[in-house]
């Protein structure tokens, strides 16, 4: 038995093997286009070996020259492959320079078919027998070269480049381990192949070809490579499950709602949280159209929202209500992120809800509580401001009918003075006015509406509250001087609410006032602008408030009056915030000063 | 004395209020005087002294300053006190109670129908003309008594405590006669017509009978002895 013949067959049926066993892998997985490529290239290396071995054995020029085309044919199979190989292995690898590579030896492989005998002889001219080390013979070529070779050598040469290129850049990317096999295995193959042929072509070497060996060499590294690549994935793979079952447990497990979405807008997934809140089942809920699950006036919304989440990142953070079985609703607040294919196509959402009804309930619950304590607030400051003006409403009552009938009896007595009776219904009249401006600033005082913001005039609404406390002043004899900045711009407001902030702080100092020892019993209003907010303080010249109860001031039901609810001062800083603005109480030389700030109205809105 | 025409004082801090009362007080024929507050009336109080008109307060309650509760108090330290109509604009029972027991004429809250207000003022100042008289009366007897003699004045407060003229002679040790003289002048110097009426004069001026009579008189086992 001939030794070139069992070895060249080995090596022919090796490569062969290596590569059916990857086009079975890329058949198991059409997207990883690298099995394809070694499977080429090992077909190649085993057509290769074969060719080989027809060579050496070929008894006429004819046959010769017919192996030799198909050797090269083959030579190309495996190179242009590993070209490709090696850029989806080594990422440092250049693009064009491989396109190159593939250009010239698609060229040489044209020539290779046009030229009368082969891309390696122009002409053969003669066989001749040669002997092994060990004695058995086997046949090579004698003929002119063909210039066209050296296109082959050229491109092989620049493989080498492109190999070393792409193992260094890849090396430096941090990736040495990869770079050293596919890279140094390739080079290092290709140029004892490539070198070792061309040497043989041009008889300087008298020896067979030995191109399928470095390549079975060079297709074996990349096998390793790959295989190592397999082992590590079957490694992923059961961390993966590990991972999935942690999640799976999770998903069951967890007290929240996790519902996936399809890009047609379908359920995909829904954990068992989400089937016990809803109170469908899992196969109710798959590829049930998600805006099926929502109320009516939702649909629009969730739709345009799906579309949105196709194009972009989706808001992390949105409340949804879902309709379930019963029809009851329930409410969740979502986070969602958009999931994608490898390439950026949409895959569609992943949401996780908290049920937040109860929380929802609680916190509207919460909110009518407070309105009803703030509206008893409002009723305690209003109780006692009720004898003011009532008092107020009463004196022009009581003038109006004074007058009204002493003007009955001068005319019951007969020859009227027409001055007196004048002056008489002047009174009334004016009178009349004045109540009416009491109710007037009642009913504003009264209204429970929600909150209206409105472009108010510091003056004027300081103005409509200084009247309505007057009386209260008056009885404790108290004078309040107004200073304001005649810059000071309109603020945007509720107005009853900055009524009653104004005015519990001016019945807050009212009341200090009373408690002062004898001495000017003083209240001085100011306002002036800051950057963006008006700043209205309430100065009085009361004893002050203590310093351990400053911090708490606006705590609701802190009070330092006996008697005191603690709500009027919580009151104003509930207010105050909720415009956007704050409050803060100080001591000061005479007695205590309380701050707020409001927002100015933005420029031309409204009229000016 | 001459009778002045009565006057109707109106104490209210409101000038409308103040101005209308007063008008209203002129249809009904009445004299008023405005205050704006109890400091301004009570300076025309002072100066007034008690040679003056009879009168009656129209007073509010919640005023700056002097309220109308304490004008009140300040005015009832005087014997010669005026009578006061509350008229308030948010009166309530317990404020209405006290002022009524310090004398108050009527509480009367705005807006008020004139002739509720005009019978309390009318009421006032009848109020304020019977005390004047009755002044006047208890000044007139203050001097008849002081025309009286230590001796006649004893007889009268023996003569009203019902003692009989033997009685009296024997307490105070003189004869029945002279005690019957001295009786007769005290009836014609307090001009009572019988001892009914001394007696209701001197209760009116506030002779003390009875107390220092029983002391005067021995017991009868003395005079018997006597």
């Amino acid at each position: 038995m001939s030794i070139l013949t069992i070895a060249w067959s080995m090596c022919g049926a090796a490569s062969f093997m290596l590569s059916l066993l990857h086009l079975l892998l890329w058949s198991k997985d059409r997207e990883a286009r690298v099995y394809l490529l070694s499977a080429v290239m090992t077909f190649g290396a085993g057509a290769s070996a074969l060719a080989e071995l027809a060579l050496m054995s070929s008894e006429s020029i004819d046959a010769y020259r017919a192996w030799i085309r198909w050797e090269n044919l083959f030579v190309f199979l495996i190179l242009v492959p590993m070209v490709w190989f090696v850029r989806i292995r080594l990422p440092g690898a250049r693009r064009g320079l491989a396109l190159l590579i593939t250009a010239m030896w698609s060229v040489a492989i044209v020539a290779n078919w046009w030229s009368p005998s082969s891309i390696v002889y122009s002409e053969i001219n003669a066989l001749k027998q040669m002997p092994t080390l060990w004695g058995e013979q086997f046949t090579i070529a004698l003929g002119t070269p063909n210039p066209w070779v050296h296109l082959a050598n050229l491109a092989t040469v620049l493989i080498v480049f492109y190999v070393v290129d792409a193992a260094i850049r890849t090396w430096r990317n941090g990736d040495a381990r990869k770079a050293i096999l596919v890279g140094g295995g390739v080079a290092v193959f290709i140029v004892l192949g490539g070198v070792h042929a061309p040497l043989v072509d041009s008889g300087v070497l008298e020896m067979p070809y030995m191109v399928s060996f470095a390549f079975l060499a060079i297709v074996l590294a990349l096998s390793y490579e790959l295989v190592s690549e397999a082992v590590l994935a079957s490694h992923y793979a059961r961390a993966i499950q590990v991972a999935e079952t942690r999640w799976r447990t999770l998903l069951t497990n967890v007290e929240l709602a996790v519902i996936g979405i399809d890009p047609q807008g379908k359920v995909s997934y829904a954990n068992p949280f989400l089937q016990r809140l809803t109170g469908y089942s899992s196969d109710e809920l798959l590829g049930r159209p998600i805006t099926t699950l929502l109320p009516e006036a939702d649909h629009a919304e969730a739709r345009h929202r799906l579309e949105l989440a196709a194009r972009c990142t989706p808001r992390a953070h949105s409340r949804w209500d879902l309709i379930c079985a019963r029809g009851e609703r329930r409410s969740l607040a979502w986070s969602s992120v958009r999931l994608s294919h490898d390439d950026g196509r949409y895959a569609g959402l992943l949401s996780i809800g908290e049920d937040v009804t109860p929380r929802l309930r609680a916190e509207r619950d919460l909110e009518r509580t407070r309105r009803e304590l703030e509206r008893v607030g409002r009723a305690n400051v209003l109780g006692e401001l009720v004898s003011a003006l009532a008092h107020e409403l009463n004196q022009p009552l009581a003038a109006i009918l004074s007058n009204a009938q002493a003007a009955q009896r001068f005319i019951a007595a007969g020859e009227p003075d027409l001055a007196e009776l004048r002056a008489i219904l002047n009174d009334i009249v004016e009178d009349d006015k004045r109540a009416g401006q009491v109710i007037h600033r009642l009913r504003l005082m009264l209204r429970k509406d929600q909150p209206e913001r409105e472009r108010l005039s510091v003056a004027e609404t300081l103005a409509e509250v200084i009247g309505l406390v007057q009386p209260e002043l008056d009885s404790q004899g108290v004078s309040a001087q107004v200073e304001l900045d005649p810059n000071l711009p309109p603020i945007l407001a509720d107005r009853v609410e900055v009524h009653q902030v104004l005015m519990n702080l001016l019945v807050n100092s009212v009341r200090a006032l009373a408690e002062a020892p004898a001495g000017p019993r003083q209240i001085w209003i100011s306002g002036v602008r800051t950057a963006d907010q008006a700043r209205i303080s309430v100065e009085d010249t009361g004893p002050g408030v203590p310093e351990e109860a400053l911090p708490r001031l606006f705590e609701p039901f802190f009070t330092t009056r006996p008697g005191g609810l603690g709500i009027g001062l919580a009151l104003c800083r509930r207010i105050v915030e909720a415009h956007g603005g704050t409050i803060w109480a100080e001591n000061t030389e005479n007695g205590a000063r309380l701050t707020f700030t409001l927002p100015q109205a933005p420029r031309g809105d409204g009229h000016d | 004395m001459t009778e002045l025409e009565p006057v109707v004082y109106v104490v209210d801090d409101d000038a409308s209020v103040r101005t209308s009362l007063t008008r209203l007080l002129r249809s009904a024929g009445l004299r008023a005087e405005p205050f704006g507050s109890a400091a301004e009336f009570l300076d025309r109080e002072a100066m007034l002294g008690s040679a003056r008109e009879s009168a009656c307060i129209i007073l509010d309650v919640r005023m700056p300053g002097l309220d109308g509760l304490q004008l009140q108090a300040r005015l009832a330290d005087d014997d010669e006190s005026l009578p006061i109509v509350f008229l308030t604009g948010h009166g309530d029972i317990p404020m209405a109670v006290e002022t009524m027991r310090q004398g108050a004429v009527d509480f009367l809250t705005k807006p008020v129908d004139d002739e509720r207000l005009l019978k309390a003022v009318r009421l006032g100042l009848e109020r304020d003309r019977a005390s004047r008289a009755r002044r006047e009366q208890i000044a007139g007897l203050r001097k008849r008594l002081e025309t009286l003699t230590a001796r006649e004045l004893q007889v009268l407060r023996c003569v009203i405590a019902g003692a009989l003229n033997k009685q009296i002679a024997a307490c105070l040790g003189i004869a029945e006669k002279t005690v019957k003289i001295h009786r007769a002048r005290v009836m014609e110097k307090m001009r009572a017509t019988s001892v009914a009426e001394l007696v209701h004069l001197s209760g009116l001026a506030g002779v003390s009978p009875i107390a220092t009579a029983k002391r005067a008189c021995p017991p009868p086992a003395a005079a018997r002895r006597e």
